[in-house]
């Protein structure tokens, strides 16, 4: 086959042309062109032209291949690893990049950051059933593609099936039920009629999980030497009980939206790495309400919108176990006993005000978005209520003398950014970004990017970007106090890395592409704890450095009744020692085939392998193993009431999956869930 | 990107933004043949949805697609809107325009056969008009890519305006 380049690849707007037409018709084709590659951008039907090494995936594909969360699609996308501590908040890390860094990556759901302000995490969202989930966009790397969220190591970008309406119908529907007593439940309604429409989802899910953990912190004298004969081991309550539920409103050019979260979990390997108790729990609840309204300035499209968030976080927890001896807190030569343990009850509140202004258009001949947000976060109550510290008996507040965090403690960022898009020639576009940022008094941070799209032919095409980004320290990582497990520090630098990345792009045929990417990572001033034995406790410091180099591959092949996605990753990570970086497993390899056995029957086998991952230089314990995992379902279609039902099973041969724990915590590494099936009814109306 | 259509029924699967693109595009791209595009002619245009007997949900929805975008009307001229398996179709059918969801070999030749006598001829899977003949198609990339099958434009002595073939891609 032989072609000739259109100049349709050109950035000039497709009007032009219609000028020497002068053709109704034509004009009007080519301003339909214009409308399409700017709808192709926003629902990402043309992703390998974007400047970013990024996967897609549909929510009904991963269905099918079993996932049933947002968490359990994450570790099926190539260059995803998730990672865990001993709360059993989870964490998904981007090529190996620093694991106890929560906030490295950010989740955007909807078009709106969900990453908690007090860990910068998002546990509560990664819960979310996939039923709910009509897209996931894996972008690895720094600089998200979604203006004013810039991710670090990289952003999933997550559009839920009430963003965007389908033809199957104006709602969707599920119900789950499974081991270890998995409830799950939700749905998705939309309507709409001229230039109003409502839309609203809301799921809610539970669990009563237990997970068996070895000898925990105690045992390491985490709480003194004459305290380690209190080291407990065994179940420790891991249960989940989440709701959520938003909803978006437009009419014409206004839009007002809002989500809720809540999330309460078992406190698991407890705060201060003593194991939990029935009944030790905390929450991590979030809400949003954004409003704002779209206008034009000349040919320029802006967006204003202003915003409020709160985010929470409450723990209720017996922090170490009944025969504790600690030193008196007025009289620090008298030992004081706790007969009954000792209990914490820890709750913050922080309230943020946003606002933002976006501009996007056409200028000298390419695509331009100008955007300028400014932000200001606060506390709004803060409890430290623990057992009486002089007489070990009783709960005494200690709120206002020992607050678990700086009460007075605040955050004010302003950030402004610009893109530029042009396409250079009929095979090369070229992109070029730059963002400002400042929070609190820390340095001012100027992250740049450049990319290139170069089209060798229409079955191959490749991407080249260098970047810098950063991370700006959590509110946990600054303003944590008096607690001997983490010590914040107002005063860290921002996290920074630049990047290098490279993708080669072939297409066999339509639905048949292999791509091959190359980057290279040099990270700065990773933050991360460390202890300090002058005060006898933890403490958050820009401690390291990290180089990581790798090479990923995905091949994605679709038939019309079968459909196989595969990816494999290599990483050389390296710390700034040159020791090999902790966390971070040389090779991942994953992958999900599935098959519609007839047209009412489909099944799926999905996969995924690491190789032993490292851990730190001076950590006594050997490499954590390596391990694979094989879930399967299997699924039938009832047309004549627009549902199916599935069967799954995850972790078919019961593999002792595992989370590395740090040295001097726990010695065994955290559990995870083992083997487990799930039963799950969908349909729309 | 990738979603199979027809959800709770077996069938090919479709990009359903393709298939959005196609059907907004590949009317007026027809249209603008100087046969059928003559102002003079007043005659409603006809446009075939053909398909594999699995794939009748998704020729439906190309049916809806088509109703929504163009409201029953195209530059000022009826359209009318029709689906029929491959195998129904019949060469004394006058048809303007047939678009062809995915098919084998066999059923692509009566689309092409149909081409002989004038109709303008489309196809989904763009990675395969030309081995079987078939005039248009539309692929998605950095924007989208209108696909003119240089052979059947010479063969059927098609006409399109050179500003279109500026902004096509021509398969030789």
């Amino acid at each position: 086959m032989i072609h000739r380049f259109s100049l349709a690849l050109l950035a000039l707007p497709f009007s032009l042309f219609s000028a020497e037409i002068g053709s109704a018709l034509f004009n009007d084709l080519t301003e339909n062109m214009n409308a399409i590659s700017q709808e192709a951008k926003t629902q990402r039907a043309n992703i390998d032209y974007l400047p970013y090494i990024m996967t897609v995936f549909e929510g009904e594909e991963l269905a099918h291949a079993g996932a049933s969360s947002l968490k359990e699609a994450l570790t099926l996308a190539a260059g995803v690893n998730i990672a865990s501590d001993n709360l059993s908040l989870f964490n998904p890390v981007f090529r190996g990049s620093n694991p106890v860094a929560y906030g490295q990556s950010k989740l955007i759901i909807d078009g709106h950051e969900v990453n908690d302000l007090f860990f910068d995490g998002y546990t509560a969202y990664l819960s979310m059933p996939i039923d709910m989930i009509k897209r996931i966009e894996v972008v690895r790397g720094p600089g998200s593609y979604s203006n004013g969220h810039w991710g670090y190591a990289g952003s999933i970008v997550v559009t839920t099936y009430k963003a965007e309406a389908s033809r199957d119908g104006n709602g969707r529907w599920f119900a789950s039920a499974g081991s270890d007593g998995v409830r799950k439940a939700g749905g998705t309604f939309i309507t709409s009629h001229d230039d109003f429409s409502f839309a609203a989802d809301v799921y809610t899910l539970h669990d009563n999980l237990s997970l068996a953990y070895g000898e925990d912190g105690l045992a390491n004298n985490l709480l003194g030497a004459s305290n380690a004969y209190l080291a407990n081991s065994g179940d420790a309550p891991s249960s989940t009980d989440a709701t959520m539920t938003s909803m978006a409103i437009t009419k014409g050019d206004f839009f007002i939206n809002g989500r809720l979260s809540t999330y309460k979990h078992g406190s698991a390997g407890g705060i201060n790495y003593a194991l939990a108790s029935d009944g030790d729990h905390y929450n991590i609840d979030q809400w949003q309400l954004h409003a704002g309204n779209h206008y034009h300035l000349s040919d320029l499209q802006g967006t204003f919108q202003l915003s409020m968030t709160q985010d929470s976080f409450t723990s209720h927890q017996l922090l170490a176990p009944a025969g504790l001896i600690l030193p008196s807190l007025s009289t620090p030569t008298v030992p004081v006993t706790y007969s009954d343990g000792f209990y914490g009850i820890h709750e913050a509140y922080i309230r943020t005000y946003r606002m933002d202004n976006t501009v996007k258009g056409t200028l000298f001949g390419g695509e331009t978005t100008f955007g300028f947000s400014g932000s200001r976060s606060h506390v709004t109550s803060e409890k430290t209520i623990t057992t009486d510290r002089d007489s070990g008996i009783g709960m005494t507040d200690y709120s206002t003398t020992l607050p678990f965090f700086k009460p007075n403690g605040f955050i004010s960022d302003i950030t402004g950014y610009i893109t530029y898009e042009k396409a250079l020639s009929s095979s090369l576009v070229g992109y070029i970004s730059l963002t400002v940022d400042q929070r609190n008094r820390l340095a001012t941070q100027v992250d740049p990017r450049i990319a290139a799209i170069y089209t060798i032919d229409p079955g191959n095409l490749v991407k080249f970007s260098i970047s810098r980004a950063h991370r700006n320290p959590s509110w946990q990582e600054m303003f944590t106090l008096n607690n001997k497990a983490r010590w914040g520090n107002p005063d860290l630098n921002p996290e920074t890395v630049i990047a290098y990345e490279t993708q080669f792009i072939h297409r066999f045929e339509m639905d048949h592409t292999l791509s091959l990417n190359l980057f290279r990572l040099e990270n700065n001033d990773q933050i991360a704890l460390q202890y300090n034995p002058a005060f006898s406790r933890y403490e958050y410091v820009n401690g390291s450095e990290s180089l990581i180099q790798g090479i990923e591959a995905e091949w994605r092949k679709r038939y019309d009744s079968t459909s196989f996605y595969a990816a494999f990753t290599h990483l050389w990570a390296e710390d700034g020692n040159d020791h090999t970086l902790a966390n971070a497993p040389s090779y991942t390899a994953r992958g999900y085939i599935t098959h519609n056995l007839n047209a009412l029957w489909y099944t799926s086998l999905a996969g995924r392998w690491q190789s032993k991952t490292p851990r730190t230089a001076t950590d006594p314990r050997g490499d954590m193993k390596a391990i694979g995992i094989l879930d399967t379902s299997i699924g039938c279609k009832i047309p004549s009431l627009h549902s199916e039902i599935q069967v799954t099973l995850k972790n078919i041969f019961d593999t002792d999956e595992l989370y590395p724990s740090p040295s001097g915590t726990y010695d065994d590494d955290y559990p995870a869930t083992g083997r487990a099936l799930l039963i799950t009814l969908r349909g729309t109306f | 990107m990738f979603l199979s259509l027809s959800a709770w029924l077996q069938g090919a699967s479709y990009d359903p933004f393709l298939l959005e693109t196609q059907l907004s595009l590949l009317p007026k791209v027809a249209m603008l043949e100087k046969n059928l595009g003559q102002i003079q002619n007043k005659l409603p245009i006809k446009i075939l949805i053909a398909y594999d007997i699995n794939d009748e949900t998704t020729a439906e929805n190309c049916m809806r697609i088509l109703a929504s975008k163009f409201n029953g009307r195209i530059n000022g001229r009826l359209l009318v809107v029709s689906a029929l398996p491959f195998e129904k179709i019949d060469s004394s059918f006058a048809y303007q325009m047939i678009y062809a969801l995915k098919a084998n070999t066999q059923q692509l030749k009566k689309v092409h056969n149909a081409g002989l006598s004038g109709t303008v001829t489309a196809l989904y899977d763009a990675d395969r008009m030309e081995e079987n003949g078939i005039l248009l198609s539309v692929q998605m990339e950095r924007t989208p890519i209108i696909m003119i099958n240089a052979k059947i434009l010479r063969e059927n002595r098609f006409s399109f305006p050179d500003s279109l073939l500026e902004i096509a891609r021509i398969i030789q």
